[in-house]
């Protein structure tokens, strides 16, 4: 891959896996929870629907139309699944983050002497 | 319920998150927090959810609100300084488009706020939809009379509320006997209009009052409201309201006690006044007994309400089935007697009645101001439209940028209306500049002080509003459609565009522009003809020098002999008639008068005729025909007849002289006047006759130069044989003038217009053509080196828009021919449209588009080939 990569933000980076690692079920909410779980901040929807946006928009992600539930008040959910070049970004990044922790030995933070 | 209600998600909150995020329809957003809440309500119940919901969306629209109005916002300033650079640029081209497009708004506008007072007439009443004048039509046996009357006698009004169920309410009025009354408090006396109306009048039409009460104020007999006007007139500052008003017309003289003050009449009332008197006043008046209770006479205009389901038709019926039970009338009497209720506000413009025609506005008097108005709309437009599509050769490279960079058609569409909207709003305000420094002289050409306060009526604003938007999309669609469809490939790769592309739609809208411009040429020449045909017409009567008196009341009429004889001692006096009628007035008629027929028989024919005095002929230049004036050697001659020559034509006498008129006490024709136009020039020429007797008007033809001192003459002699009333007088001229005020009016609106129209095609032309040179100047500029006269270049360039013009003619001329046709019907006597007028409107067309064509390419023609071949 020679070709100039564009890099991902750091939140496109974190909703682009997000949606990978929930495969069928990839939709804003069991998104947010997700990144609510593993960050332990607090996301609000509209910093999910927006990265999802320019996802969408750079043709990484591409989203369908699920058929309207009731328990959602019969709103549709948009599913969102990865495209090939989503897939290929994202291996990138991981092959990326993997060539610059190599050979790195565990970090842990130092509480004790600050 | 309240379990059900708290576990939806708050409304706002969702209409909200609607508005900003709608997913393009889908509403998924909706769903993902609805998905939300609905969890949280089953962890932690409802209350933690509502607010959870509706902060996260607070929270999430500064986001969502970001992205769409920073981006705009952005985009907009890029169009508005685009926009700009662009008027600058052009500065001439940018000059031409707004102020055409000003100077047509205007113009629209003007007649728009014109058309909408004589529309908003009568329409100020609380009840103006249910309230209509009763009117009556009596064919007989003729079918051919189609005109209504007002008049209804004084028992009607009370018979419709008590007999048909649909007449809520019935109020009437009544014009005094004379033309002018006399209101008097003190020594100080007025000439007022007004009339008597019935108590309810005031409950019925909303005429607020100052002071009284509207219920009351009609009631009592003797009792006048008066307007704020008067009682300033009259009182001053003291109160008016309990002091008693002297009121005198004719033979009748009333102490009148004022009961109310009102507050001016609007403008677009029909019914104006400066005083009402209660119509108890003449129930009370033992010599107006005649009249009262009677079937017989009709002095009265009586107005209705109905009520608000009535079907009209109906009522109608139902009011005729009652009249022969009411007055008595046979059914043989009541053939042909027709009822009709007129809407209120229709009386206006669309009255039925006789002989009010004049006096009124006309529904196609407005009509036709309104195609004029329409027409110069459409001619501004086409000027815009052209002028900016002429330019899209520059645009083309913005838009080839533009579209690469990625935006859509959609998008450019958008920035182009933008656009349109910014230019048209600028026009906007030079017109409303223009309405304001115009509407003096607008309204003394319209002779209407029309109101034009956009607080109180605020339709005028809304539809400057109004025509602002439709001006931006209408004209500006068509450059918008056209410069987004421009192709980037096509811009970039013949780097110059020819600007050629569309011309042959640009010349089309020229030709239709042309085409309306001639037919407002044409219609200005024809309409100037025929009003000089009025104008010039032989008469048959002298209208010149001739200064009429009015009486208006008995007592000073008794004087009027007396008056004639005194005026005749000076020399500025050349001579004196008194008489009811004067030559342009004959309006009196008798139905089916019978007259002695050639072969013995009785003929019958509507004929009108006045009382005359011996000199009425001599002073108003009538000439004879045939036999004698009266005169005085014949000692009474109270039984003599004069006929015109058109009743002598239609009764076939070979010899009128002596014919009889049998049932008119053995009257007999002593002589024919020659025809003259006693009416209006509207009208054919009717049989006519004059009978010896006394009139009203004192009119007396003056000696021609110092006017003001025989004005003066007359003044003193009048007052010195008159005690009440004041002097009032007129020149027959500025009466014969009055009668045509409506065609003048119309035919100066219509020529003022018109040019207006041209002169704004002319701009239009104007731009096409300095756009032309301007894309062609190497062109001439080689065509200048290799040997070319000035003249051919001239004749090249300019070629193309006379071939425009002159097909712009061949379309106009037989609509306008139609047209003008339709228009002059109205005339019994009219001019024949000739020729010449149309080839002078070509020669105008022609002449014009030359100036303006011409003096662009002529300017290219004699620029050095050398400073234009310099670049590149």
């Amino acid at each position: 891959m020679e070709k100039k990569m564009r890099l991902l933000s750091r939140s496109e980076e974190l909703v682009l896996l997000a949606v990978w690692k929930l495969e069928e079920n990839a939709y804003c909410v069991p998104i947010r929870d997700q990144l609510i779980k593993v960050t332990r901040k607090k996301w609000s929807f509209g910093s999910i629907y927006d990265p999802l946006d320019r996802l969408e928009k750079k043709k990484l992600l591409e989203s369908f139309l699920s058929d309207p539930t009731n328990e959602r008040g019969g709103r549709s959910k948009r599913i969102y699944r990865l495209t090939r070049r989503g897939q290929k970004a994202l291996h990138e990044i991981r092959s990326i983050q993997e060539a610059m922790w190599a050979g790195v030995s565990s970090i842990q933070p130092d509480t004790e002497k600050t | 319920m309240n379990k059900h209600h708290t576990q939806r998600p708050p409304k706002l909150a969702e209409w909200i998150l609607r508005k900003i995020h709608s997913d393009n329809g889908d509403y998924t957003h909706l769903g993902d927090f609805r998905e939300v809440f609905d969890q949280l309500i089953r962890s932690r119940g409802p209350l933690t959810a509502w607010t959870w919901y509706f902060f996260q969306i607070c929270r999430s629209i500064p986001g969502f609100v970001k992205n769409k109005i920073y981006w705009s916002v952005a985009i907009f300033r890029n169009y508005l300084t685009i926009s700009f650079r662009n008027i600058v640029r052009n500065k001439w081209f940018s000059v031409i488009k707004i102020v055409g497009l000003a100077v047509g708004m205007a113009a629209f506008l003007l007649i728009l706020f014109y058309v909408q007072f004589e529309l908003s007439f009568d329409r100020f009443h609380e009840k103006t939809d249910r309230i209509y004048i009763f009117l009556t039509k009596d064919t007989g046996d003729r079918k051919d009379m189609i005109e209504y009357i007002a008049g209804s006698p004084e028992p009607l009004a009370a018979a419709l509320i008590s007999d048909i169920p649909e007449v809520v309410n019935a109020t009437r009025i009544m014009k005094p006997f004379a033309d002018k009354p006399v209101l008097q408090f003190g020594n100080k006396r007025f000439f007022e209009n007004g009339f008597y109306a019935d108590h309810n009048f005031l409950n019925l039409f909303t005429f607020p009052l100052l002071k009284g009460d509207p219920e009351q104020a009609l009631l009592e007999p003797s009792s006048i409201v008066i307007s704020k006007d008067v009682a300033q007139k009259l009182f001053g500052k003291e109160d008016p309201m309990g002091r008693t008003i002297v009121y005198r017309e004719r033979s009748s003289k009333y102490d009148l006690k004022v009961t109310g003050v009102a507050e001016p009449v609007p403008l677009n009332s029909n019914r104006r006044f400066d005083y009402l008197i209660s119509v108890e006043t003449l129930v009370q008046d033992k010599s107006k007994h005649w009249m009262i209770g009677a079937w017989n006479v009709g002095n009265f205009t009586t107005f209705v309400e109905l009520a608000e389901n009535a079907f009209v038709p109906e009522v109608e019926e139902e009011i005729l089935a009652h009249t022969a039970q009411r007055t008595g009338a046979s059914p043989e009497e009541l053939k042909g007697f027709e009822v009709a209720l007129q809407p209120l506000k229709d009386i206006h413009l669309r009255s039925r009645v006789r002989g009010e025609e004049s006096s009124r506005m006309e529904i196609r008097y407005v009509y036709l101001f309104m195609s004029i108005a329409l027409v110069i709309l459409l001619i501004a437009c086409i000027n815009y439209m052209n002028l900016t599509t002429a330019r899209s050769a520059t645009r083309a490279r913005e838009i080839g940028i533009r579209k690469v960079v990625g935006a859509n058609r959609k998008q450019l569409f958008k920035q182009f209306i933008g656009e349109s909207c910014f230019l048209t709003l600028i026009s906007m305000g030079i017109a409303v500049l223009i309405i304001h420094a115009l509407l003096p002289w607008f309204r003394s050409l319209i002779e209407v002080d029309l109101p034009v306060d956009y607080l109180k009526n605020p339709s005028l604003l809304i539809s400057i509003v109004a025509l602002w938007l439709f001006i931006s999309l209408i004209a500006g669609s068509y450059p918008a459609f056209v410069l987004s469809a421009i192709k980037p490939v096509q811009v970039f790769r013949d780097f110059a565009i020819s600007g050629k592309k569309g011309s042959t739609f640009r010349n089309l809208l020229v030709v239709i522009q042309f085409a309306a411009s001639v037919i407002l040429i044409v219609g200005t020449i024809v309409i100037f003809g025929q009003m000089n045909h009025v104008k010039n017409r032989r008469l048959g009567y002298d209208r010149e020098h001739v200064i009429v008196i009015s009486t208006h009341e008995k007592e000073t009429g008794r004087k009027a002999q007396a008056i004639k004889n005194e005026l005749l001692q000076y020399p500025e006096v050349m001579g004196v008639t008194v008489s009811g009628a004067l030559p342009l007035d004959v309006r009196s008629r008798f139905i089916n008068q019978q007259f002695e027929g050639e072969d013995g028989q009785t003929v019958r024919m509507d004929i009108c005729f006045d009382y005359v005095d011996y000199d009425f002929l001599d002073v108003f230049k009538i000439e004879m025909a045939q036999g004698r004036n009266f005169s005085k050697e014949y000692g009474e001659d109270k039984s003599a007849v004069l006929v015109n020559e058109t009743a002598v034509k239609q009764l076939g006498w070979t010899d009128p002289l002596g014919m009889k008129l049998p049932g008119r006490d053995e009257y007999h024709v002593i002589g024919v006047v020659k025809d003259f136009y006693f009416a209006s020039l509207h009208q054919k020429i009717e049989p006519m006759m004059f009978l010896l007797g006394e009139g009203a008007r004192i009119a007396a033809r003056v000696r021609p130069g110092n006017v003001q001192e025989t004005i003066a003459l007359l003044k003193r002699i009048f007052e010195r044989n008159t005690q009440t009333q004041p002097f009032d007088f007129f020149f027959l001229d500025d009466r014969f003038n009055e009668l045509y005020k409506k065609d003048r009016r119309t035919g100066e609106i219509f020529g003022y217009f018109s040019l207006l129209a041209i002169f704004i095609a002319c701009l239009g032309l104007l731009g096409l053509a300095s756009f032309t040179v301007e894309r062609r100047t190497k062109e001439i500029g080689i065509r200048r080196v290799l040997g070319a006269s000035a003249y051919r270049i001239v004749t090249l360039l300019g070629k193309e828009y006379i071939r425009l013009v002159v097909i712009a003619n061949i379309i106009a001329w037989p609509m306008a021919y139609f047209a003008m046709n339709i228009w002059l019907r109205n005339f019994a006597y009219r001019i024949n449209i000739g020729v010449w007028m149309f080839l002078l409107a070509a020669a105008v067309a022609l002449f014009i588009a030359f100036i303006s064509v011409g003096y662009q390419t002529l300017r290219a023609a004699l620029a050095n080939p050398a400073d234009t071949l310099r670049y590149e």
